[in-house]
């Protein structure tokens, strides 16, 4: 974590201070730097949800279960910044707070779509109902994701092509990549800590078995 | 088939009894599309949007009322649980509850259509509109069936049900409130079949993909 | 007017700002929670 806000600090600095201004948007094109990584490493962690929704659904492991909460929230919190970042870049380069962009819109969808699910999580005690109503409900919303993007693509759109070094010009890219790098190795290790988290309060959470079972040293004769 | 059928039977004699789910959707439709009447300029154009929109939006917000009714019965003492045990398939059950499910809320919409006419003027011939309503209703009972069932056990259900079903609610409400609209002002550029493909795909997706998870989500 | 945008420094040190506060804020609570949570694990082992 050390590593990756290290990182992230020096990419942001590059971006801001060295990196050469951007011929139609000046100066404001460097809230890309922190944008883009945002963007890239939200849905990223929003995918890997989705993943282990699949493989609890296929192992029942619980294992899969913590690492869906601790993707899902680290998803939804950088989905959430990722909205904000894009509504401030909005507003000197398109002259507007919000549009129904579909890319502006889908993301938003995503946020409500998995701050939803996180908290029918915290209103549902047992375990296994809370995993597997948890990785139901992430599938669902996942599969719903495409079907938002297209109709409201289908819709309107004015947001710029999808960044990738094809489309970036070189100056940009390195402050770019090691700030993408930089949050990946920073969520990685929150989610890690998150997963552990998780799994101590499940355990501790676990009813004890009840006084007359072998467990508790047998029925009493 | 013979338990599919008793299923449905069962399903529809819930239906028809239990009328505060009816209701409710409707008063909450009707309030919306009354609020929405008010709110704007009186000309045809401007109450023909508004009416689109505000008719949708009713039926939408009316379904979580009418979709958190429809798994009361079955909630009850284990009913659903014992009626697994005994054989009927989660998927059949599943696939039952949601034809059910869209029937009521065609029949919200048809309920709520006059109401429509009366305060916005403007719409889409009744066979035009008929497809729609059958289409949009058709996309929203199987989520609406499955984010019920999901959501039954916990207290917090009647506000989680319409937060959870906004997301799945809103590739449904900008394709029917276009096709709406496009019914209504007519189609120059021919796209009414197209956001028409996209709701049938919608739907199509939707009816597979819930009811092969609804049996996990009630195990 | 060229379409080329001339300043706009606020905005960009809005969004870097808000963006550092954030990561911070959601490293802070995972770290505080999971001390919270190795508290309550000891104190139930006890």
């Amino acid at each position: 974590m050390a590593v990756g806000g290290a990182l992230l600090m020096a990419g942001c600095l590059w971006g801001l201070l060295y990196a050469p201004a951007e011929i139609w948007m000046g100066d404001v094109y460097r809230i890309f730097y922190i944008h883009v990584p945002t963007a890239w490493n939200g849905l990223l962690l929003l995918t890997a949800a989705f993943v282990c929704a699949i493989m609890y659904l296929l192992k029942g492991d619980f294992t899969w279960d913590d690492r869906l909460e601790a993707t899902m929230e680290a998803g939804v919190v950088l989905s959430a910044l990722l909205t904000v970042q894009g509504s401030i870049w909005a507003r000197p380069t398109w002259g507007v707070w919000w549009t129904f962009d579909p890319r502006l819109t889908t993301t938003a969808i995503l946020v409500f779509a998995f701050a939803g699910i996180l908290a029918l999580r915290t209103s549902l005690k047992e375990p296994r109902r809370r995993a597997m109503v948890t990785s139901v409900a992430t599938i669902v919303a996942a599969a719903d994701v495409p079907l938002v993007y297209f109709s409201v693509r289908f819709w309107n759109s004015i947001h710029q092509i999808q960044s990738s070094p094809e489309t970036v010009s070189a100056a940009f890219v390195w402050p770019l990549r090691i700030n993408a790098i930089a949050v990946l190795i920073l969520m990685a290790g929150l989610i890690t800590i998150r997963a552990e988290t998780v799994a101590r309060l499940r355990a501790a959470g676990a009813e004890p078995p009840p006084l007359d079972s072998v467990l508790q040293g047998g029925p009493k004769l | 088939m013979k338990a599919f059928r008793a299923l449905i039977v069962k399903d529809l004699h819930i239906l028809t009894r239990s009328r505060g789910g009816f209701l409710s959707a409707f008063a909450l439709g009707a309030i919306i599309m009354l609020m929405a009447s008010l709110s704007g300029e009186a000309t045809p154009q401007s109450l023909g949007q508004r009416g689109a929109a505000a008719f949708w939006m009713g039926l939408f917000l009316g379904s979580t009322l009418f979709l958190s009714d429809s798994f009361e019965t079955e909630q009850r003492d284990g009913a659903q649980r014992a009626l697994i045990l005994l054989g009927a398939s989660p998927t059949a059950f599943f696939y039952s509850k949601a034809l059910v499910n869209f029937v009521g809320l065609f029949v919200v919409g048809l309920l709520l259509t006059p109401i429509s006419g009366a305060l916005f003027g403007v719409g889409p011939s009744l066979g035009e509109g008929a497809l729609v309503l059958g289409l949009g209703t058709l996309s929203l009972s199987a989520p609406g069936t499955l984010f019920t069932a999901l959501v039954s056990e916990s207290d917090k259900r009647h506000l989680l049900l319409p937060v959870m079903m906004f997301p799945l609610v809103v590739p449904i409400l900008i394709t029917v409130v276009q096709s709406t609209l496009l019914l209504t002002f007519g189609d120059p550029m021919g796209q009414g079949r197209a956001w028409l493909a996209l709701l049938a795909v919608f739907a199509l997706l939707h009816w597979l993909l819930d009811g092969a998870l609804y049996g996990k989500a009630v195990d | 007017m060229t379409g080329e945008i001339v300043g706009g420094w606020e905005y960009v040190i809005a969004v870097y700002v808000i963006s550092a506060l954030v990561f911070a804020g959601y490293a802070y609570s995972v770290i505080r929670r999971d001390n919270a949570s190795r508290a309550a694990s000891k104190e139930a082992n006890r």
